[in-house]
C-alpha cells in the first residue's frame, strides 16, 4: 500500500475561546493506517481530535485533509471534509429520538434517500451485526448500556465508509471481551477496506493490539510522532512511565 | 520523650465510618500541645473515613506517635491518603464561557434568526435536510400537548375578564357592550398573549432543554459531522410545526375564551348566547380575527427561534441546560411582551 498522507497539520495550536490547551502540533496521518492519541487525562486529546474534524477552529496553524487546507469559515469546505470521514463520540451522541436502526440508518436517510428500503435495512443490519447490535437494533438509546451504545455509534460512524474514522476513547467503559472484539473490526476495517483510523485510547492492551503509529501529547505539546515499535523502544521516562506503568518513573515526572 | 509520658490513645478495632462519633468524640478531646501515642494494636478494619481522620490528625497535632501499626494497615494508610495521582496537565482553566457580550448575543440572535428563514425555505423547495416525518411528530407534541391548557387558561380569562368589565357596565346600564368588550379584548388581545405565553413555557422550554442536552452530549457535533446542519435539521420541523399548530390553537382558544364571556354574560348580565354573538359580530371583523392570528404566529417563531437559541448557547455541561431553559422562557415571554406592545403602538 502507497504510504500517502492523508492528515496534515501545520504548527497548529488548539484550545477554546483563545485559551491555548497544546500548540506546534504537526501532526502527520498516513492512509491506511491505525493512528493511536496517548496523553494523561485533560492533556487535549479530545480538544484535538475536534480540531482535526473540523469542529473547533485551531487558534492557529493549519489543518490539511488529503492535500487540501480545511477552511473553517467555510461550511462547505467542511462539508467537503466530513462526507470523507466518521467519528465515534467520546458520549456516543446517538439520538435518543430515534432508534438504533433509525440511528445508524441516519446518514443514509439524509444524504442518500434515493436507496431503497430494503438495501438501506441490508446495509444497516450488516453494520450492525459487525458490532454485535443487530438484534438490538428496536431499542432506544436510552435503553441501552455505553457498551452498546458505542458500538451502535461505530456502526453508524462507518455506515457510508468513510476514508478516515476518528474513535475518542472506543473501549473506555466496555469489558475487554468487547473490547477486544471492537479492535478485531477495526484491523478487519483497515485490512478490508483501507479504512484509516485516529484513535484516543488509554487501553494498554488495545495500543498494542491496534496501534500502526502513535501520537503522544504532554506539556501542552507533541511528545512523539512516529510508529509504535519505536516508541517501545523508547527510552523516554513519561513515555516509559505510560507504557510500562513503570511507578518510579511516573513518581519523577509527577514530582 | 519517651512512650510512657506520652497521652496514650488505644484505638477501637473498627476505624470505619459507622463508628465516626464515637471515634471523634474519643479524638476530638484532645489536646493539641499534648505528645500522643495512637495505639493501632487493637484495629483490625479501617475504610477511608478511618483513614481520613489519622491523616488530619497527623496533620494538625505537631508531636503524634503511632505504634503497633501492622505492615497492612501502614500500607492502607499509604494508599488512602498517600500520593497524589498526577493532574491533569493544563495549566490555566481553559475559559468556560465564551465572553458574550450584550452587542455579540443580539446579532448572533439575529443571524440565527436570518438562517432559519433560509433555511425553511430552502426545505419548502428542495425537501431535503429534515428528517421524514418530523415535522408531523412536532406538530403532534406541540398541538396535542397544549391545546388542553391552552383551553382551560383561555376559558378562565375569558371569564375573568368578562367579570371584570360586566360589573361597570351594568352600572351604567351597557349591559350588552360585554359583548364587544370580551370579543374584541380576546381575539385581539388576550389570546395571542395567554397562547404565546403557554407555548412559550410548554413548547420554547422544551425545545431548550432538547436542544442544549443534544449540544451537551455532542449530538449536535455527530449531526455536523454526518454532514447535517444541525440548525436546519433541528429548528426548521418545529418552525413548521408552530406554523400549523397556532392556527389551530387560536381557533380553539378563540372558541373557548369567548364561550367563557358568552357565560358570564348570560348568567351575570343577562345577555342571551345569540344577542351577545350579534352584539359581537358588529364589533369584531375578520381581519381582527386574521391579526390576532397573525401576532401568535410571530409570538410563535419567536419562540421558536430563542428557544434554539439558548439551547444552541448553552455552556457549562448538564447544569446549563436547566439554567438555558430558564433564560429561554424568560427570553421569549419578554420578546412577547415586548413585541405585544409594539404592535399595539403600531395599529391603535
Ligand atoms: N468546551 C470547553 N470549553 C473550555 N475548555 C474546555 C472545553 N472542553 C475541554 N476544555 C479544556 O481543554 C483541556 C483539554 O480537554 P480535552 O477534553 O481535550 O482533554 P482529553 O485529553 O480528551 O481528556 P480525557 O482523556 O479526560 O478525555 C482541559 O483542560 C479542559 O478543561
Ligand atoms: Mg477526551
Amino acid at each position: 500500500m502507497r504510504e500517502e498522507t492523508i492528515i496534515q497539520t501545520h504548527g497548529l495550536s488548539i484550545g477554546y475561546h483563545g485559551t491555548v490547551v497544546a500548540s506546534d502540533i504537526d501532526l502527520t496521518v498516513k492512509r491506511g493506517r491505525i493512528v493511536v492519541v496517548l496523553g494523561k487525562s485533560g492533556c487535549g486529546k479530545s480538544t484535538l481530535l475536534k480540531t482535526v474534524i473540523g469542529l473547533l477552529p485551531p487558534i492557529s496553524g493549519t489543518v490539511e485533509f488529503d492535500g487540501n487546507p480545511v477552511d473553517f469559515n467555510s461550511e462547505q469546505s467542511l462539508q467537503r471534509l466530513f462526507r470523507r470521514i466518521g467519528v465515534l463520540y467520546q458520549n456516543s451522541a446517538l439520538l435518543n429520538s430515534l432508534n438504533l436502526y433509525e440511528n445508524v440508518a441516519l446518514p443514509i436517510t439524509m444524504h442518500h434517500p434515493a436507496i431503497s428500503h430494503e438495501i438501506r435495512r441490508e446495509m444497516v443490519t450488516n453494520r450492525l451485526r459487525q458490532v454485535g447490535m443487530a438484534p438490538e437494533m428496536e431499542r432506544y438509546p436510552a435503553e441501552l448500556s455505553g457498551g452498546m451504545r458505542k458500538r451502535a455509534a461505530l456502526a453508524r460512524a462507518m455506515i457510508l465508509d468513510p476514508e478516515v474514522i476518528f474513535c475518542d476513547e472506543p473501549s473506555a467503559g466496555l469489558d475487554p471481551i468487547t473490547a477486544s472484539g471492537l479492535d478485531e473490526l477495526m484491523l478487519n476495517l483497515k485490512e478490508l477496506l483501507g479504512i484509516t483510523f485516529l484513535v484516543v485510547t488509554h487501553e494498554l492492551r488495545s495500543i498494542e493490539r491496534i496501534a500502526d503509529d502513535v501520537l503522544v501529547i504532554q506539556e501542552k505539546s507533541i511528545r512523539f510522532n512516529g510508529p509504535f515499535q519505536q516508541l517501545r523502544d523508547s527510552s523516554d521516562p513519561f513515555i516509559r512511565a505510560f507504557f510500562l506503568r513503570d511507578k518510579a518513573d511516573a513518581k519523577e515526572l509527577s514530582s | 520523650m519517651d512512650s510512657d509520658s506520652r497521652l496514650h490513645i488505644l484505638l477501637p478495632s473498627r476505624l470505619v465510618l459507622e463508628n465516626y462519633k464515637e471515634i471523634q468524640n474519643h479524638l476530638g478531646r484532645l489536646n493539641p500541645e499534648d505528645p500522643v501515642l495512637l495505639d493501632f494494636s487493637q484495629v483490625e478494619q479501617m475504610d477511608s473515613t478511618g483513614a481520613a481522620m489519622i491523616s488530619y490528625l497527623n496533620k494538625t497535632y505537631p508531636d503524634i506517635r503511632c505504634d503497633g501499626l501492622s505492615p497492612r494497615l501502614k500500607h492502607m494508610l499509604d494508599v488512602f491518603t498517600g500520593t497524589d495521582a498526577p493532574t491533569p496537565d493544563s495549566g490555566e482553566p481553559a475559559k468556560t464561557l465564551p465572553s458574550s457580550h450584550w452587542g455579540e448575543s443580539v446579532k448572533q440572535f439575529m443571524v440565527l434568526m436570518a438562517d432559519e428563514f433560509a433555511h425553511v425555505w430552502h426545505y419548502l423547495w428542495r425537501r431535503r435536510g429534515v428528517y421524514p416525518g418530523e415535522i408531523h411528530h412536532q406538530l403532534f407534541q406541540m398541538g396535542y400537548g397544549s391545546y388542553w391548557i391552552v383551553s382551560v387558561i383561555t376559558f378562565l380569562v375569558g371569564v375573568t375578564i368578562a367579570l371584570t368589565s360586566a360589573k361597570q357596565l351594568n352600572d351604567f346600564g351597557a349591559n350588552i357592550f360585554l359583548a364587544d368588550v370580551v370579543g374584541f379584548g380576546m381575539i385581539r388581545e388576550l389570546v395571542p398573549l395567554m397562547t404565546g405565553i403557554i407555548l412559550a413555557g410548554k413548547v420554547g422550554a422544551s425545545i431548550t432543554a432538547e436542544i442544549a442536552s443534544m449540544k451537551v452530549l455532542e449530538e449536535v457535533d455527530a449531526l455536523h459531522t454526518m454532514g447535517l446542519n444541525p440548525e436546519k435539521f433541528l429548528m426548521v420541523p418545529r418552525l413548521i410545526a408552530i406554523g400549523l399548530a397556532v392556527p389551530l390553537l387560536v381557533t380553539l382558544a378563540n372558541i373557548v375564551g369567548i364561550f367563557g364571556g358568552m357565560l358570564v354574560g348570560k348568567f351575570y348580565s343577562g345577555i342571551s348566547f345569540k344577542a351577545f354573538y350579534q352584539e359581537m359580530l358588529t364589533i369584531v371583523e375578520l381581519d381582527d380575527v386574521l391579526i390576532g392570528l397573525g401576532k401568535t404566529l410571530v409570538f410563535g417563531w419567536v419562540i421558536v427561534i430563542s428557544s434554539g437559541f439558548k439551547g444552541f448557547s448553552v455552556s457549562r455541561g448538564a447544569l446549563g441546560v436547566g439554567i438555558a431553559t430558564t433564560e429561554s422562557v424568560v427570553l421569549s415571554i419578554s420578546l412577547i411582551i415586548v413585541l405585544d406592545s409594539i404592535f399595539a403602538l403600531l395599529m391603535y
